[in-house]
């Protein structure tokens, strides 16, 4: 992802010796035009559309994170294309008050979604926890393939999904 | 000597624990109870100074109870920083990162682990998960101490169906023993309670030998441990 992001078609990575994934996956070796030293060459990943889920987005474009951000600025900044899903809209003053904490600026936002409880059934936190009681019956339906179907219609795609009433709010 | 009732669960956080050095800084990643409780442990006991780093970005000084996850941002509360797993793979490979604890399908002697398939890689019976990131680590932190919830001749192994991750392997923690590291081939360093060597032979493909045995939990590890990890997250693994 970083090398989509710096729109080069490979970056050399340090480590991976001894390891047989570079030769099976076709990664190639650069040389290390100043020591020498070999390195393996990682192709750039870059995704059409990356999809993230924020806390707060405003209307126009701008989004941040509240917490852990795992890979989503890498994500974000990686692919062609970015939509930005989020549990509520702000108003931009919000954003101008602290730019500084702005992870997604709107110039680089295709769309906004208002999604409250968007992440669910998986947490969010400063939000909600994950839904363990209804992770845990997936799990058990999607073991076989009609319990999967079985639970996709009746479960997910029927309407007022993701409005159960919610467990209390993680601070 | 205490005749407190332990499980191997506890044993195994307790052997993790007791590896870790105070000050130094460690990662532990995905699916990866038992060294999460084992940091946990370590800081509450000799290593308060101990930098834990994880894929939610931290460790609050205050995590009161362990999540079931170990992505869980939970981990994360009332920490100072919020380090992504990208930092620390940066970390590791600038030689910054003094320990890594990771785990694998298949260990060799040397230490080495597949995570990637078993089976002829052209054509492989069963896909796994995949190395997760072990295959930068491995070779870069400054050491590596496996864990293993399995000890059997499937999992410990005479040849790799597939290297995922060479590197630093200094300790494996498994249910029936630890295993040291020494001139490049994992020795025996200590045997477990009630463990005897002809069974940790027989679990075993490559020639162990008898060893002291691993110390129990003490009486303030087993407390801390209960404190930690009052709903036995930690016994998930070895079900």
């Amino acid at each position: 992802m970083r090398a989509a992001i710096q729109g080069v078609s490979f970056l050399p990575l340090a480590g991976l010796d001894g390891s047989d994934l570079p030769r099976r996956s076709g990664f190639r070796t650069v040389a290390d035009p100043y020591t020498g030293a070999t390195y393996v060459a990682i192709p750039a990943i870059q995704p059409d559309w990356a999809i993230v889920h924020v806390q707060e987005a405003d209307a126009a474009g701008n989004a941040r994170i509240q917490g852990p951000k795992y890979d989503d600025v890498y994500l974000a900044r990686a692919a062609r294309h970015l939509l930005v899903t989020t549990e509520r809209l702000v108003d931009g003053a919000a954003f101008a008050a602290e730019p500084e904490r702005t992870d997604f600026p709107g110039f680089l936002v295709d769309a906004v979604v208002v999604a409250p409880r968007g992440a669910w059934p998986t947490a969010c936190p400063h939000a909600y926890p994950p839904d363990e009681a209804f992770l845990a019956d997936y799990l058990a339906a999607a073991q076989t393939a009609e319990g999967f179907e079985h639970f996709l219609r009746g479960r997910v795609l029927e309407p007022d999904v993701g409005r159960a009433p919610a467990p209390a709010a993680v601070p | 000597m205490s005749g407190a009732a332990y499980t191997t669960a506890d044993l195994m956080a307790c052997a993790i624990a007791r590896l870790l050095r105070d000050g130094e800084t460690v990662f532990f990643g995905l699916a990866s109870p038992l060294p999460m409780l084992g940091v946990l442990l370590a800081r509450q006991t000799h290593a308060p100074r101990l930098t834990a780093l994880n894929i939610p970005g931290g460790m609050g000084d205050a995590v009161a109870r362990l999540p079931r996850s170990t992505v869980d941002a939970v981990l994360a509360e009332g920490s100072r920083y919020l380090f992504t797993l990208a930092e620390v793979f940066d970390l590791s490979a600038r030689g910054r990162l003094d320990t890594a604890l990771l785990s694998g399908v298949q260990i060799d002697r040397q230490g080495r682990i597949n995570m990637s398939v078993i089976g002829d890689p052209a054509r492989p019976r069963v896909a796994l998960p995949g190395g997760a990131g072990a295959a930068l680590l491995l070779p870069t932190a400054g050491r590596t101490i496996l864990w293993r919830s399995k000890h059997d001749r499937r999992t410990f192994v005479e040849r790799l169906d597939y290297v995922t991750a060479a590197g630093r392997t200094s300790h494996v923690v498994t249910p029936l023993c630890l295993f040291e590291r020494r001139a490049g081939r994992l020795e025996v360093a200590s045997i477990h309670p009630g463990v005897s060597v002809e069974a940790l032979q027989e679990a075993t493909c490559w020639p162990v030998a008898a060893a002291p045995e691993t110390p129990p939990p003490t009486p303030e590890e087993l407390a801390t441990l209960a404190r930690l990890d009052p709903d036995n997250v930690r016994a998930a693994e070895l079900g």
